[in-house]
C-alpha cells in the first residue's frame, strides 16, 4: 500500500476539435484547461480520460498545440494522464494524435493486451505514486470492441489485488440510457463481459452523466462530455441547462471513501433552448414572422442557442422557413453557434416521407439502412449493420473538406481523405496491387 | 400403376362418409391407428384415408369361436386350428377419406371411393403436396403414418400465417412439447424473419449447459438470451421500475377498484416514479385521496410482485430483475430485437410466477402497442411478425382468470393481435380452461398426446378440422407424435418431431470461433 489518501480525476468524451464555431473552439480549450486547473488545485494524483479525448484521430494542430501545453504542465507536476482510445480517437490503422502524445510521454495508454491461451490478457498498469492498478479497453467504431470483451481473460483481472480501476469507452447493454433505447444498432457490451469486483469503472462514450451500482459491479461511472460533446442532442442538452463536467474521486486506505465520488460542474457555457411547437396550420411566412418576433425578445447574448421547430405547415415547403435569417438574427444578437432543427417540420405535400429521427447522424443512418435493404449488396461486408457502419464512416471522411485553412486545395488533405477511405473500405491490398 | 406391382394392405368392404370399413390383408400387414392409406382411382386421382379405429372381423360365428377358445384353454384341443385362418379371421380398419389428390391440387372428398377399391400405404410421392416448403417455412416435423415416420416428407407451415394467427399446443407432461418448440424455433433461426419471445420457465431452450438454440449458426445474429444470472456474453435481465406502467399489471395482479384508482392517481401525479412514491408513502400522507388501508395493501402487493419495499426511508429491491438503477432501455431493447426478427429467450426459471407473467405482460404490451401504432402510420408492412410463447397459458387466458382479474394483454393479443402481426403460442395441459372464443382464435393446433378425455374433447371441439373420430388416436399419441390441425392445412396432418438434439448435432455451427479478425492494437 502506498499513498493512503489521494484523489484522482475521471473525464471522458472531451471531443477536442468537434466544433467549427470560433468561440466554441476557444471555449472548448478554455474548458479543458480549467478542468485541468481544478484537478491540480484539488491535488489529484492522476487523471483518467476514458476515450474520445479528440474528435478525430488528427484534429487541427492549433488545438492540439494548446492541449499539449496543458499536458506538459501536468507532466511537470508528475500527474500522469491515463487514456484509452475512444471511437473518435482512432479509425482504422492510421496514425493518431494520441500515439504522438504517448510517444512524447504526455499521456499513458492503459490498454496493454497480449494473447494467452486464446484469451486476451490485459496487463494492468500500476500508478507509481498511489499503487492503483488500471486496465482498460478502447472503444472502437461500431462497438467492435465487443470482440475484445468476448475474449477477455476476466479471471486474470479479477484475481488482482489492491485498488483497481477499469477504464472503458462503451455503452453497457443493461445500463443503456433511455435516450438510446431505440438505437438498436448501437452495439453495447453486456455487463457480465466486464471483469467483476473492480473498485471503479471509469466509463466513456455515453453522452449522459450517470452513476450505477449493481451486483458485482460497484461505481460504474459515466461523466458524459466534459464540455458540450457533439451533434444536435448534445447541443440541445447543454442549451436546456444540462450540466457538463467530470469526476474527482477520493480514496483512502486502498478504498474509495463513502460519498467520495464528486461531480465537478463546468459552467463554461450558458445555454438557451427555444422551441416553436405551434407551426401547425400556419403558412411559412407567418411562422418566420412569429419566430423573428419571439427571438427579438429573447436574451441570447453569449449563449449557446438551440432552436427546435416542429409541426405541419399549412402550405408551402419546409425550405420556406428562413433558417438563414433566423441564424443571422441570432448571430447579430451575439448567440453562440446557433443550432436550428426544423427536421420535424412537415407539410401536407411531403408528409408521406417518413423519418422518425431528428438527429442528422440518425437520419443518415436510417437512410443507409433503407438503402441497404433496397440495394441488397452481394458483399458480406456491405450487408446489414456492417454495411451501415462502413457507409457512415465513409460519409464522415468524404464530408471533410480537402481545402486547408487558407481555402486552397491541399494535396496532403486529399491524400489523407483517400487513404482513410481506402482503409474503411478494406481495399488497401487491392489498391496496392 | 400395375395392380400386380402394388403392395396392397386392404380393400374397401363397406362404410359411409363418416367411416370407410377396410378389410386388412393378413399376410405381413398391420394397419395401425393413424395410418395414412391411399385408394388409387381410375383417372389418376387418389383418395387419402386416415385410420381412426380398428376391430376384429371373422367369418366364424361367435358361438363357434367361443367353443374353440374353450377347447384350447381347457387343454382339450391343442391341435385345434382354423382352416384357412388368414382368410376367415382378419382385422377391420375404420378409416376416413380426408382428401382427394388430383392433378389440379387437393380437394375435400365429396363422394365415396369406389366400392371394393384396393388400398395401399401412402408414399412420399403421394404426399408431395405437403412436403413442398411454403414461403418462410416453419418446420414442425416429418409426416407420420401410424407410428411409421416418412423421414423424407417434412411438414412446414408458412411462417407468417403460422405465427400471426396464433397457435395452441395442448400437451401433457412428457409428450415432447419442449422438443417440438425447440425444433420449430431452430427452423425459425434459419429464417431470421420472425421475432419470437420465449418466456422460458424451465430454462430449457437456450441450452446453457447442453445443446440448445445457442448452438445454431445464426444464434449470434438472431438469438438473444436474458437471465437474472446470465452466462457470460448474454444479457443480464434488469428492468428499471420506472419503466413499469399501471397497465402492465392488468389481468396479472388482482387489484380492487379502490386500489386501481389509487394507482392511477399516483401514476398521473408522479408519472414514472409512481411505484417509488407508493412504496415510500407514509400513513396519512395522502389523506383524503387514498385511504391508508388501500395504500398499505398496495405496498404489500408491490412487494409481492416486484420485491420492492422501503426500509428506513430507503427503497429496497429484493428482486434481482427489477432495479432502480439501469435497465431503462431493456424493454425497448427486447422489443427492438423482436421487431428485428430475433428470438428472445427470457429465463424466468428463477422468478416467481407472478414476476414472470408481469415481465411477459410488459414486453407483450410494448410489442402490441408499438405494432398497433405502426399500423396507424402505415409502417406495419416493414415489421417482422412477432409471436409470444406463453407456457401454462390458463394462468392468463383461463375463464376464471379473465373474470377475476379482467382482460390482459394476452387475451387482447389473442383477439386482435393478428391485425397487427402479433401472435401467441399458447402451451397448456388444460385446454378446457381456456374460453372457446379465445380457442377459436388460435388457428393452428399442434396436438400432442393427452390421456385426459375431457381435455381431448376440448381440443377436438376447437380444432380446425373435424377430429371427432380422432379421440382414441390423440389418446394414443406417443412422445414426439402430434397432429397438426390448422386453418392453413386441408386436413389434420399427423407428424413426428425428430429429437432436437439430433438436429442440433447435425446442423450446429461447425466452428465456434468468432470470424471477426481481431487486431489487438
Amino acid at each position: 500500500m502506498k499513498n493512503t489518501m489521494f484523489k484522482f480525476a475521471h473525464m471522458a468524451d472531451i471531443h477536442i476539435g468537434a466544433h467549427k464555431d470560433k468561440r466554441l473552439i476557444d471555449l472548448e480549450i478554455e474548458s479543458f484547461n480549467e478542468s485541468i486547473d481544478i484537478c491540480i488545485k484539488e491535488g489529484v494524483k492522476f487523471i483518467i480520460i476514458a476515450g474520445d479525448f479528440f474528435h478525430e484521430p488528427v484534429p487541427e494542430l492549433e488545438q492540439v498545440r494548446k492541449i499539449i501545453k496543458k499536458l506538459i504542465e501536468l507532466s511537470e507536476l508528475n500527474i500522469p494522464v491515463y487514456v484509452v482510445y475512444g471511437s473518435h480517437d482512432k479509425w482504422g490503422s492510421g496514425e493518431t494524435i494520441i500515439e504522438l502524445l504517448e510517444a512524447a510521454k504526455l499521456i499513458i495508454k492503459i490498454y496493454n493486451p497480449k494473447t494467452v491461451d486464446g484469451k486476451i490478457r490485459l496487463e494492468m498498469h500500476q500508478d507509481k505514486e498511489t499503487g492503483v492498478k488500471l486496465a482498460g479497453i478502447p472503444g472502437k467504431r461500431g462497438g467492435l470492441e465487443i470482440h475484445i470483451f468476448e475474449r477477455l481473460d476476466r479471471e486474470h483481472l479479477e484475481n488482482q489485488d489492491g485498488l483497481k480501476i477499469f477504464v472503458f469507452h462503451s455503452g453497457i447493454e443493461e445500463l443503456k440510457p433511455d435516450f438510446l433505447k431505440n438505437a438498436m444498432d448501437m452495439k453495447c457490451i453486456p455487463i457480465n463481459l466486464f471483469p467483476k469486483g473492480f473498485d471503479y469503472y471509469a466509463g466513456g462514450h455515453i453522452h449522459k452523466r450517470d452513476e450505477f451500482n449493481i451486483q458485482n459491479y460497484q461505481n460504474i461511472i459515466f461523466p458524459g462530455p466534459s464540455f458540450i460533446g457533439h451533434g444536435w442532442k448534445d447541443y440541445a442538452d447543454v442549451s436546456k441547462g444540462e450540466k457538463r463536467g467530470f469526476y474527482i474521486v477520493s480514496c483512502e486506505n486502498n478504498k474509495i471513501i463513502d460519498n467520495g465520488i464528486k461531480f465537478i460542474e463546468m459552467n463554461k457555457i450558458e445555454g438557451k433552448f427555444i422551441e416553436f411547437d405551434d407551426v401547425t396550420g400556419k403558412r411559412a411566412k407567418q411562422v418566420n414572422e412569429e419566430i423573428n418576433k419571439k427571438l427579438e425578445e429573447e436574451d441570447v447574448d453569449n449563449k449557446l442557442v438551440t432552436i427546435r421547430i416542429f409541426g405541419e405547415l399549412l402550405s408551402g415547403n419546409k425550405a420556406d422557413i428562413d433558417t438563414s435569417a433566423i441564424r443571422k438574427l441570432l448571430t447579430n444578437k451575439n448567440a453562440i453557434a446557433p443550432q436550428i432543427n426544423d427536421r420535424k417540420v412537415t407539410t401536407k405535400e411531403v408528409r408521406k416521407i417518413r423519418m422518425s429521427s431528428e438527429d442528422k447522424l440518425e437520419i443518415e443512418e436510417e437512410l443507409f439502412k433503407e438503402s441497404i435493404i433496397n440495394i441488397k449488396p452481394e458483399s458480406h461486408s456491405l450487408q446489414n449493420e456492417k454495411g451501415i457502419i462502413m457507409a457512415k464512416e465513409l460519409l464522415k471522411i468524404l464530408k471533410k473538406s480537402p481545402k486547408d485553412s487558407s481555402g486552397k486545395n491541399s494535396t496532403a488533405l486529399q491524400n489523407k481523405i483517400t487513404k482513410s477511405s481506402i482503409e474503411i473500405l478494406g481495399i488497401s491490398e487491392i489498391m496496392e496491387e | 400403376m400395375n395392380n400386380k406391382e402394388i403392395d396392397f394392405v386392404g380393400q374397401v368392404i363397406s362404410g359411409d362418409v363418416a367411416g370407410i370399413l377396410i378389410r386388412e390383408k393378413n399376410v405381413g400387414k398391420n394397419i395401425e391407428l393413424g395410418d395414412l392409406l391411399i385408394i388409387d382411382e381410375d383417372d389418376n386421382n387418389s383418395v387419402l384415408l386416415k385410420v381412426f379405429d380398428l376391430s376384429f372381423g371373422s367369418q366364424i360365428s361367435p358361438s363357434n369361436m367361443e367353443l374353440a377358445a374353450g377347447l384350447s384353454l381347457e387343454g382339450m384341443g391343442d391341435e385345434i386350428g382354423f382352416y384357412e385362418s388368414n382368410l376367415r379371421n382378419y382385422t377391420l380398419a375404420n378409416a376416413k377419406a380426408i382428401i382427394k389428390i388430383t392433378k389440379e391440387g387437393i380437394k375435400i372428398p365429396k363422394v365415396l371411393p369406389k366400392f371394393f377399391s384396393k388400398i395401399r400405404y401412402a408414399t412420399k410421392e403421394d404426399l408431395q403436396f405437403i412436403s413442398k416448403p411454403p414461403e418462410d417455412p416453419v418446420y414442425l416435423g416429418n409426416i407420420r403414418s401410424g407410428s411409421k415416420v416418412l423421414d423424407d416428407v417434412p411438414v412446414y407451415l408458412n411462417g407468417t400465417d403460422f405465427f400471426t394467427h396464433h397457435v395452441l399446443i395442448p400437451a401433457t407432461t412428457g409428450r415432447g412439447k419442449s422438443n417440438l418448440v425447440k425444433t420449430m424455433l431452430w427452423s425459425v433461426l434459419k429464417l431470421g424473419k420472425f421475432g419470437v419471445l420465449v418466456l422460458d420457465a424451465h430454462d430449457e431452450y437456450y441450452g446453457r449447459h447442453e445443446l440448445g438454440l445457442k448452438d445454431h449458426q445464426n444464434a449470434k445474429e438472431k438469438l438473444r438470451y436474458y437471465s437474472s444470472d446470465a452466462p457470460v456474453g448474454s444479457n443480464t435481465l434488469l428492468i428499471n421500475i420506472r419503466t413499469i406502467a399501471p397497465e402492465h399489471f392488468e389481468g396479472i395482479v388482482n387489484f380492487t377498484e379502490a386500489q386501481k384508482q389509487a394507482i392511477w392517481l399516483f401514476s398521473n401525479t408522479f408519472r414514472e416514479t409512481w411505484i417509488e412514491r407508493i412504496v415510500l408513502s407514509d400513513v396519512g400522507e395522502f389523506e383524503g385521496l387514498v385511504q391508508d388501508t388501500t395504500l398499505a395493501v398496495l405496498q404489500r402487493k408491490l412487494r409481492t410482485s416486484l420485491g420492492i419495499y422501503q426500509k428506513d426511508g430507503e427503497i429496497i429491491c429484493d428482486n434481482p430483475v427489477f432495479s432502480l438503477q439501469g435497465g431503462e432501455s431493456t424493454l425497448d431493447g427486447i422489443t427492438g430485437h423482436l421487431q428485428d426478427g430475433k428470438i428472445v429467450i427470457i429465463d424466468t426459471s428463477k422468478l416467481a410466477d407472478q414476476t414472470e407473467l408481469l415481465i411477459g405482460s410488459m414486453i407483450a404490451s410494448k410489442v402490441f402497442y408499438r405494432y398497433r401504432a405502426s399500423k396507424g402510420k402505415g409502417q406495419l408492412i416493414d415489421n417482422c411478425p412477432i409471436s409470444i410463447i406463453i407456457e401454462e397459458a390458463p394462468r392468463v387466458l383461463s375463464n376464471d382468470q379473465l373474470q377475476e382479474a379482467g382482460e390482459n394483454i394476452y387475451s387482447t393479443i389473442a383477439r386482435e393481435g393478428r391485425k397487427f402481426k402479433v401472435g401467441l403460442i399458447a402451451i397448456t395441459q388444460l385446454t378446457s380452461l381456456i374460453p372457446k372464443i379465445i380457442l377459436s382464435n388460435l388457428n393452428t393446433k399442434i396436438i400432442l398426446g393427452n390421456e385426459m378425455s375431457a381435455e381431448r374433447r376440448a381440443i377436438i371441439d376447437c380444432a380446425a378440422q373435424d377430429l371427432s373420430e380422432e379421440d382414441r388416436t390423440i389418446g394414443s399419441l406417443d412422445k414426439g407424435e402430434a397432429i397438426v390441425s390448422s386453418v392453413f392445412t386441408k386436413f389434420a396432418i399427423p407428424i413426428y418431431t425428430p429429437l432436437f438434439e439430433d438436429i442440433a448435432r447435425r446442423e450446429s455451427k461447425k466452428d465456434n470461433k468468432d470470424d471477426y479478425e481481431l487486431k489487438l492494437d
